[in-house]
């Protein structure tokens, strides 16, 4: 059956009549108008002089940042400090002894961060111990393929415990690509001894960006394990560290990563302390 | 004074003459809130902020048009941006409605059932469905009136009646199968 016109004009006057107070309301429309009236005048007559001021202040702030920029690294210390020999055999040696010296930095830079053929300099956020889960990487860590002649015997590996720097850096240069640009190969762990130096994992460096606040781990005992061996094996021949940030920018667990001292990926916003405490729950699990 | 002359002296930004304005039609701007909010001080905000914008702009109001339509078009809008902020505190009507009286007890039971079924499907109705409706029904404007206030032709406010009521058939059709 259609619903007529007298139906529906019913319904509608059946709803509710309103039992509230028309001078009461009329008194907050009243001061409501008089209210917008008001803040409308001021807007009237702010707004010409908050332009005026936000084109000073904006000419002001400008000025600077239209002006070269001084480099926020200490001055390289080019050839201030003599590069220790290299064997004559390692890659990127030029048979001098001497490293291009380019690649010297100030060593006086908290951390550095280092691989075959990039450097990263960073400074240290935050540094703090913990425990990450350890395993040789002469390992297997996934099984092999079936039909393998692994594949027979392979055993999931055990993960140890093993003590941890869980560094927060802020990256501030990046040298990449220099072996290409030059078609040397070099060696910066043979130059910078100092065990405060972690490597940035395979492939780690490539998502780096200069001005952001990554997560590194260093193994010291993975380091004095190998301390003497070639650093390029020493670093492929590392630990395992299972962490990683998934697209959410938490931290996440096994995700495996066969390097002994792994870049994770920038904090997304998260402070050093969340950081820390997110590996910390991670390491836990 | 009559209402157009109201509306002149507001245009010139006089306060007091919107006082008649509002008084003439606060009852019925709540009840038309109150359609779409379903809680009365939610409807009170609703009609308090949308006198507030009236008097905004009746600056842009051309004399000579219908003020009520206009105005309650300014309710409902107002109202449906309130519930869209808070969605959630969206309710029922409560069963408060004055169904006519009726000799029959019974009677008048179900036809209070069926005003409130009727109600809720007026809800129920996409805005522009809704909006017709309530200002022919219960606002009481002409079709030309609405016509003028809507910005349409008269013919398309008679078809978004007709379309409005087939859809209220639909809707109540659907109610009592599923009351069955």
């Amino acid at each position: 059956m259609e619903i007529d016109d007298k139906e529906i004009e019913m319904a509608l006057e059946a709803l509710p009549a309103w039992k509230g107070s028309p001078n009461q309301m009329w008194q907050k429309v009243e001061g409501g108008i008089h209210h917008r009236q008001t803040k409308g005048k001021w807007v009237r007559l702010a707004w010409p002089a908050a332009a005026a001021a936000a084109v000073l202040f904006g000419v002001w702030f400008a000025k600077p940042a239209i002006l070269p920029k001084a480099d926020p690294l200490p001055p390289v210390a080019h050839e201030t400090e003599p590069p220790p020999p290299g064997p004559a055999s390692a890659p990127g040696h030029d048979g001098s002894g001497r490293m291009p010296s380019a690649y010297w930095f100030d060593q006086t830079l908290p951390i550095f961060v280092a691989r075959t053929d990039s450097i990263v300099l960073g400074q240290v956020v935050s540094e703090q111990d913990v425990q990450s889960p350890y395993v040789d990487a002469h390992k297997d860590i996934t099984p092999p393929p079936a039909g393998h002649p692994k594949a027979k015997n392979w055993q999931p590996p055990k993960f140890e415990p093993w003590p941890t720097k869980l560094y927060i850096v802020k990256l501030v240069r990046l040298f990449k690509g220099e072996r290409s640009q030059t078609g040397e190969t070099f060696l910066v762990e043979q130059r910078v001894p100092s065990k405060r130096v972690p490597h940035v994992g395979g492939g780690d460096d490539s998502f780096m960006k200069v001005g952001t606040t990554y997560l590194f781990l260093f193994s010291p005992q993975v380091e004095r394990r190998y301390e003497g061996a070639e650093p390029v094996r020493l670093f492929e021949a590392s630990g395992q560290v299972r962490f990683a940030v998934g697209p959410d920018g938490k931290l996440q667990v096994n995700m495996p990563i066969h390097t002994r001292y792994t870049a994770i990926r920038e904090l997304n916003g998260l402070t050093v302390d969340q950081a820390a405490e997110q590996l910390r729950a991670a390491l836990q699990q | 004074m009559d209402e157009q002359a109201l509306i002149r002296r507001c245009q010139t930004g006089d306060v007091k003459a919107f006082e008649p304005l509002f008084q003439a039609n606060i009852h019925m701007a709540v009840r038309t809130a109150y359609l779409t909010t379903h809680d009365w001080a939610r409807a009170e905000d609703a009609a308090q902020e949308a006198f507030i914008r009236a008097f905004q702009k009746i600056g842009s109001f051309r004399l000579g048009q219908p003020f009520r339509p206009w105005l309650y078009q300014i309710v409902m809008n107002e109202a449906r941006r309130l519930m869209t902020k808070a969605p959630k505190t969206r309710g029922e009507i409560p069963e408060e409605i004055r169904a006519p009286e009726k000799e029959m007890p019974e009677e008048a039971i179900l036809e209070r059932e069926r005003l409130s079924l009727l109600q809720k499907a007026i809800q129920r109705l996409k805005d522009e469905h809704q909006m017709v409706i309530t200002l022919k029904y219960l606002n009481k404007c002409s079709e030309a009136e609405i016509a003028t206030v809507l910005g349409v032709p008269q013919s398309t406010v008679k078809s978004r009646l007709y379309a409005a009521r087939q859809k209220l058939t639909e809707i109540m059709g659907r109610a009592k199968e599923a009351t069955q």
